[in-house]
């Protein structure tokens, strides 16, 4: 209950949220999906991490992440229509969930302007975000995104020297093996990282503080 | 007007918006907006067919459409911060959009349930097309995206013969517009097109 009072409603908002929502907390590396959450829940994160990514035939490519501190409500469904969103989403790191049902969110909304401001702000978030992946593909050359994406899950880790292996690092990028190591070997010799047998490590001094 | 039925607006709100609204018209191939101007406004389309894109330095990539008939809400997604554009938006016929400052389109939604509805599924139409242009960009070979492309013009512009040059078609899928002409080849090796030489047609659609 702690948590929810963390949240930016007033108190009577934060009361119902209390009645009708549920918390359910996530070890790092677990699917949120398939869980005994309806799908007709919306979610905000009240601690941790997660990313979201598109599978597709044994591939998962790397959408964007969430933080305890973007406030934002995903949806695994459209609010208003049922359609599935069809994207999948992982903890990355032990997170805490609060599942809000669609109806009570949409009912909730008429009558407290802070939630209406939320959900439009996180459709605008949830928006951007993917148009920053996009860019990124198009954009950028595998070096860049690769250094981008090292810097990122180095403030999620709050370390320099990041245990990710390269075939996972490959997958969340959609690009071989091969070409993820070539290009960490590239950021080494452009002394942006170290490479180490188990490990990669950042040279650069980048860590939120917590 | 077409979108107030699509929309289903309240008859009050429809009369707010006539009184308040600017309305502009475009010619086809007008730019409506550049990506990272700003723009704290809102618009309707009452009248025919935009397309959304992203630019980068040397390479830009269509996004999805827009229309009267159907996702007819062109908004910029920043109606609460007025942040610049993250994307560009172009008149692919010629077309009439209704202005609306953003300061009134959330003093209207607060009021019309309608509105608010409205913008929502504007919003999840428009975060369904980008996350389909990342899973084309992501998995798609180019024949695959190419042919999902025409597709979709042949949808919008209702004609399986589409007068597109390979130029556009190479700026819209980021790629070179030899590489366009080779995959256009290949489709019609495969007899999903048939080249023309000022057009593509579809074959079966």
């Amino acid at each position: 209950m702690k948590l929810i009072e963390k949240l930016p409603f007033r108190q009577e908002l934060i009361d119902l949220i209390g009645q009708y929502g549920s918390i359910k907390t996530y070890p790092a590396g677990t699917p949120l999906v398939n869980d005994s959450c309806s799908e007709k829940d919306s979610l905000f994160i009240l601690e941790g991490v997660i990313k979201l990514f598109i599978e597709h035939q044994n591939r998962k490519i790397l959408l964007y992440h969430i933080e305890d501190n973007d406030v934002c409500i995903l949806s695994y469904m459209d609010i208003f229509s049922d359609h599935p969103v069809q994207y999948s989403s992982v903890a990355v790191k032990d997170t805490t969930l609060l599942f809000i049902p669609n109806d009570k969110l949409l009912e909730w909304s008429k009558d407290y302007s802070e939630l209406r401001t939320i959900i439009v702000s996180s459709y605008q978030k949830n928006y951007s975000c993917l148009l920053n992946t996009i860019k990124e593909f198009i954009g950028q050359s595998l070096e860049s995104r690769l250094y981008s994406y090292l810097k990122l899950k180095s403030i999620h880790a709050k370390s320099l020297e990041l245990k990710i292996p390269h075939n996972e690092i490959a997958m969340e990028l959609n690009f071989s093996r091969e070409a993820i190591t070539r290009a960490i070997k590239k950021l080494e010799d452009d002394q942006k990282v170290i490479r180490r047998p188990r490990s990669i490590v950042l040279l650069e001094n980048h860590i939120a503080s917590a | 007007m077409q979108f107030i039925d699509l929309l289903k607006l309240d008859p009050q709100l429809t009369e707010l918006i006539k009184q308040h609204a600017i309305e502009k018209k475009y010619e086809s191939g007008d730019m409506i907006i550049s990506q990272g101007a700003y723009k704290d406004q809102t618009a309707f389309i009452t009248n025919g067919l935009l397309k959304v894109f992203i630019e980068q330095e040397n390479s830009s990539l269509l996004l999805y459409h827009l229309c009267n008939e159907s996702n007819c809400i062109a908004s910029f997604m920043n109606i609460f911060t007025n942040t610049p554009i993250e994307v560009s938006m172009q008149a692919i016929h010629d077309s009439t959009l209704l202005w609306v400052s953003n300061a009134k389109i959330i003093e209207w939604s607060e009021q019309f349930m309608c509105l608010k509805l409205a913008l929502i599924n504007s919003y999840q139409n428009n975060r369904y097309h980008l996350r389909n242009a990342l899973k084309n960009l992501t998995i798609n070979t180019l024949e695959d995206r190419l042919y999902e492309y025409l597709k979709t013009k042949s949808r919008h512009y209702k004609t399986s013969d589409l007068k597109i040059p390979h130029s556009e078609i190479a700026m819209d899928l980021n790629f070179s517009r030899e590489a366009i002409s080779r995959a256009v080849k290949r489709l019609e090796i495969i007899k999903k097109v048939i080249r023309k030489p000022r057009s593509i047609v579809l074959v079966n659609v």
